[in-house]
């Protein structure tokens, strides 16, 4: 998939802001990103990062600075093994146009050495948001690899997966153990995109900052009274 | 079997120790889901789940020590809490599958 065609996609769903989180990397949010300066559909810069407990978390940065300084990061706790393609399949690289400029041969699909505290911790300091991705998964998710929610954590929020948001029938500004609860289409091909999405029907929601401002106030409304 | 004479015979470092006790059983796992299924009480967990909620499980589940294997870090936030709760917890550079062999032998009496 690339960053191109996920973004024509989505203007074709009627998305008005998307995230493209990939494992362990930033290159094809980046283009994403600037594909999208001068259309309608915002993106918001992220990745999925997995902890040395192998939960997966995922993290958004309000612009492209930012998204640059956890790629060095990752480049810092990501362990040196090379992709398996027939294992794990080619790790692809697009360029804006659409052109395949090449592949990655170091294997992304793996935990960083970083605990997921202190990934937390990391992401605050470059400015970004960090959410635990598909919280009820029986795989690499917060419940599975560490058993429950510690309310103590300093998550901006938890990501459900689309099925449990439909099944315990959550909306925007919904929150579980104090934390907002978010939810996403997690596409893994082109004709996810768009399949499942939030509406906001107020229209509060329109770029990091907004999404950032929202998830403080779902938080701040436990906290505070 | 005693806890203390594990820790000697396996050659395990103490990063808190609580009190010496009765071992009854072991479990070695690393996610906290299915420790919290299937580890007995008055235990000794062995794990490279080196994260403050493993502390939580353990008190949960009654295990009274826990090995962190592979040399893993032990951050400053997990130490405490095991003291905050009175968890005994070990390291050792061996990996799971080696230490798992070694403390089952230990209290197996062999």
């Amino acid at each position: 998939m690339s960053p191109g065609l996920i973004v024509e996609q989505a203007e074709r769903r009627k998305l008005n802001l998307i995230s493209i989180t990939d494992h362990n990397t930033t290159k094809h949010s980046i283009i994403a990103y600037q594909l999208c300066k001068d259309r309608s559909i915002k993106v918001i810069p992220g990745v999925e990062l997995t902890s040395r407990e192998e939960v997966h978390l995922l993290a958004y940065f309000p612009n492209l600075e930012t998204l640059t300084k956890i790629e060095e990061v990752i480049d810092y706790y990501l362990p040196r093994r090379e992709n398996k393609p027939q294992i794990f399949g080619y790790q692809i690289y697009y360029n804006q146009k659409g052109e395949i400029i090449g592949t990655d041969d170091l294997l992304r699909q793996v935990a960083l050495e970083i605990s997921l505290d202190h990934l937390v911790e990391v992401i605050h300091q470059i400015g970004g948001l960090a959410i635990c991705a598909h919280i009820d998964k029986s795989r690499f998710s917060l419940l599975s690899q560490l058993g429950f929610i510690d309310r103590e954590e300093n998550f901006d929020a938890l990501e459900v997966s689309k099925y449990q948001w439909n099944k315990k029938g959550y909306q925007l500004g919904d929150t579980l153990e104090g934390f907002p609860v978010t939810s996403g289409s997690d596409s893994h091909c082109l004709e996810d995109i768009g399949l499942f999405y939030i509406e906001d029907t107020q229209d509060r929601i329109k770029d990091f900052l907004t999404f950032s401002n929202f998830l403080k106030n779902c938080q701040g409304k436990r906290k505070g009274t | 079997m005693k806890l203390k004479k594990i820790i000697k015979e396996c050659q395990l470092k103490e990063i808190v120790f609580h009190q010496d006790c009765e071992i009854k059983a072991g479990y070695c796992g690393d996610l906290m889901s299915d420790v919290m299924a299937h580890a007995e009480s008055e235990s000794i967990w062995i794990t490279i789940q080196a994260h403050k909620n493993s502390i939580a499980v353990a008190l949960i589940k009654d295990i009274k020590a826990i090995v962190f294997t592979n040399d893993i870090t032990v951050d400053i936030e997990v130490i405490e809490k095991a003291r905050e709760e009175k968890i005994t917890l070990l390291s050792t550079p061996l990996n799971s599958f080696q230490i798992c062999g070694k403390i089952y032998s230990v209290m197996q009496g062999g």
